[in-house]
């Protein structure tokens, strides 16, 4: 039998944001329909229990060998896969390195590639510079949240740290509270603030404005983004948070037992967040072993307290395919936590590399004119 | 990938004992919190509502291997693929395969490679170093079962570590294919290869058997049929007599336990499917007590000198091989290195200056 070629698209970071990777509105959009397929069950993730957030290489905490990476903050290698139903019908894996110095020599913490492969022959589609997919889809999914799960009428937002994750945070809650009106940001670092404040008015023709402290920026927000990186955690008393706002939580936040006992939780998938519990369980060394970095450790610890239970949780995707409620009422306060999941890499990945396919944008790479073996 | 030297068995083979001696000093890291996982996977369910979701069949999925490799490689990276076992019937190989290789510091990646050849022949290749340490230094004949691409991979890397092996005999299901396979190997390797009618007569009186056999019956060698002083080597799934690893084989030598400990540990070794790796044997004797953890030995311990690998001209061992990611990354990056210096591949840019920092 005659074999057959392969070839495959390859886009670059400035291709990319040619084919509209940073257009937060189809983001959104695709995003909310990741959801929706995740509500249906129509996906699969890694592993045994198909909700695993992906495989990583854990470096050692001390040296073995000379050249051997170490542990540290973000230091890590990643794989996430996922199979995406519905229109996508694909296959597809984020792969990616951290390193926390690297903005120091020029490089981003993380650099990321996704790639896309047919989900029946396994043939590779497309190879994507992934770093502007994974902050635009990590962006979007506070903001699919808040459509769902924003007080209707909500006008303000908090925004708890000025990285590139909360602008991407901020432009989706503005795509998913189109009455919200005004804004706050606040980070440790006051110029970051400044800068985030000046760029993201200009972007959004909202009011944002820098504040002083944490508490300012909490206080009167309907909507609430954290999205803080590296070891110091926002601390948010309960008190601070209004009646009716929605907390959510794409960085790391120290909120009180009682936040999570007395409101509503939603998780983006508590399956995959269960996975990491099993996965804890299972390990060696235990539930500690996965209780350091899951984002949600605060509320598996309350789970195994027996403070909570696993049913207490919802998941976004339940909410917006409508077998699950979402928000009550308007004095209802909702925290959202976020584990980030390959299926939103995957889906955003594909819809640009659709746009890229119609506008004609990127390098076609063979694979092979024919199989050498097959 | 084929110009840059992918193909070169000789070269491979000497790569993959450079690996198993890193891998046997502990200097490398593979997925999961074991350090010691094979790789992640989608696992397709038995049936589904939704028509467009794929359903479980022999070799059906999709896997992401990752690792760092430590010594001269100092590498991370990984290998993404997926199968489908009716592939070869539109002319692509049942499975199609990518390594991506990543700057361990910057975690840049510097590489997107091809990798259904860097696959096949590291595949290959571990047969080839298993006989190294673990065959008859005068070994005679080889017996191959299965006609495929590993079993090529398998046989060119089995004649350079048995250079007295001048009969080789070939079983597979469809005689049309053992008999391009005898071909093309007799010419590639210059021994007498050969094919023969069954499944017996390719193991019995061979001193080196390897089954390379895919699909959702693969064979089953009867311990009887093994003579004393041979070496079984298993790079893919098989069926062996109950108990033929605690009672008939000598020596149950296999790639790296750790991985397969993870494998196990992970749920993603089904005890009882004929399809499963061959270290389901061992899991379910050890459940059992029939045997212990230290009774098995890694390669990369033989490759170290921490264990003996064959100490008498008639221990009948049992190598079952499950394949890592390191091995992979060694392959795949000395062919770049080779690519590079001859000026072959695509440069291309993630980006000139990264968007956003």
């Amino acid at each position: 039998m005659q074999g057959k070629p392969v070839k495959f698209l390859y886009l670059s970071e400035p291709e990319m944001i040619e084919a509209g990777v940073l257009d937060m509105k189809q983001c959104v959009q695709v995003v909310d329909e990741v959801f929706h397929l995740l509500g249906k069950g129509d996906y699969l993730m890694g592993g045994p229990r198909e909700n695993e957030h992906g495989l990583m290489i854990w470096f050692p905490e001390e040296k073995r060998f000379p050249n051997m990476p170490v542990e540290g903050p973000d230091r890590r290698f990643m794989a996430m896969i996922a199979y995406l139903g519905g229109r996508f019908n694909v296959c597809g894996e984020k792969w990616y390195g951290s390193n926390i110095v690297n903005p120091k020599r020029g490089l981003p913490r993380s650099i990321l590639t996704v790639m896309l492969n047919d989900a029946d022959t396994s043939e590779p589609l497309a190879i994507m510079s992934g770093n502007l997919i994974s902050a635009m889809r990590t962006g979007a999914v506070p903001g699919v949240a808040a459509k769902y799960l924003a007080r209707p009428g909500a006008e303000s937002c908090g925004c708890v740290g000025a990285g590139v994750i909360n602008r991407a945070c901020l432009m989706a809650i503005k795509e998913g509270v189109p009455t919200l009106k005004r804004a706050t940001i606040y980070d440790l670092d006051t110029e970051k603030a400044a800068a985030y404040a000046k760029e993201m008015s200009a972007l959004l023709k909202i009011d944002v404005v820098p504040v002083g402290t944490l508490k300012e920026t909490i206080v009167d927000a309907d909507v609430i983004s954290v999205a803080t990186a590296g070891a110091s955690k926002a601390l948010i008393p309960d008190e601070w948070l209004k009646e009716g706002s929605l907390l959510t939580l794409t960085g790391t936040a120290e909120l009180a037992d009682e936040t999570y006992l007395g409101n509503t939780v939603i998780a983006d998938n508590w399956k995959m967040h269960q996975a990491w519990l099993t996965e804890g369980e299972e390990h060696p060394k235990g539930v500690e072993s996965i209780l350091s970095w899951a984002p949600s450790a605060p509320i598996i610890k309350l789970i195994l307290d027996g403070k909570m239970a696993h049913e207490d949780i919802r998941s976004l995707g339940d909410i917006a395919s409508g077998t699950v409620k979402g928000r009550c009422c308007d004095k209802e306060r909702i925290v959202f936590v976020t584990g980030g999941m390959p299926v939103e890499d995957v889906g955003w990945g594909y819809q640009v590399y659709q746009n890229a396919l119609k506008k004609g944008i990127g390098q076609e790479l063979k694979l092979w004119d024919e199989p050498h073996w097959f | 990938m084929i110009k840059a030297g992918v193909l070169d068995m000789p070269t491979c083979l000497e790569t993959m004992e450079k690996v198993f001696t890193l891998v046997g000093k502990g200097d490398y890291l593979m997925g999961g919190k074991s350090l010691n996982s094979h790789g992640i996977k989608i696992h397709f369910p038995k049936e589904s509502p939704f028509p467009g979701m794929p359903v479980a069949g022999p070799d059906r999925r999709f896997m992401a291997m990752v690792a760092y490799l430590g010594g001269e490689f100092h590498v991370c990276g990984e290998k993404w693929y997926g199968s489908n076992i009716i592939n070869p019937t539109r002319g692509l190989p049942r499975s199609v395969l990518v390594v991506v290789l990543n700057d361990p510091d910057t975690c840049a990646p510097f590489a997107f490679m091809s990798a259904n050849l860097i696959s096949a022949m590291r595949t290959g290749a571990m047969p080839g170093l298993g006989a190294k340490f673990l065959a008859r230094k005068d070994a005679k004949s080889i017996g191959i079962i299965g006609a495929g691409v590993i079993s090529r991979g398998s046989l060119l890397s089995l004649v350079e570590a048995c250079k007295n092996a001048m009969d080789v005999k070939v079983y597979d299901l469809f005689p049309e294919k053992s008999a391009a396979f005898c071909a093309e190997m007799s010419t590639l390797t210059g021994r007498n290869v050969h094919p023969v009618a069954s499944l017996e007569e390719a193991v019995v009186g061979s001193d080196v058997v390897n089954l390379a056999a895919a699909g959702a019956n693969p064979p089953h060698i009867k311990g009887e049929w093994l003579k004393p002083g041979s070496l079984l080597s298993l790079p893919a799934g098989g069926v062996l007599d109950e108990g033929f690893l605690v009672n008939g084989a000598d020596k149950v030598v296999i790639d790296c336990w750790e991985m397969h400990k993870t494998f196990f540990e992970e749920g993603e070794v089904p005890l009882h499917a004929p399809t499963a790796l061959t270290s389901r044997y061992l899991f379910s004797h050890i459940e059992k007590g029939e045997m212990t953890e230290e009774q098995i030995t890694s390669l990369g311990d033989v490759v170290v000198g921490k264990k003996p690998g064959r100490t008498n001209d008639s221990e009948r061992i049992v190598y079952i091989q499950g394949g890592m990611p390191v091995e992979d990354l060694a392959w795949g990056l000395t062919v770049y290195k080779k690519a590079v210096e001859m000026g072959i591949g695509t440069e291309l840019k993630l980006w000139d200056s990264a968007h956003w920092m």
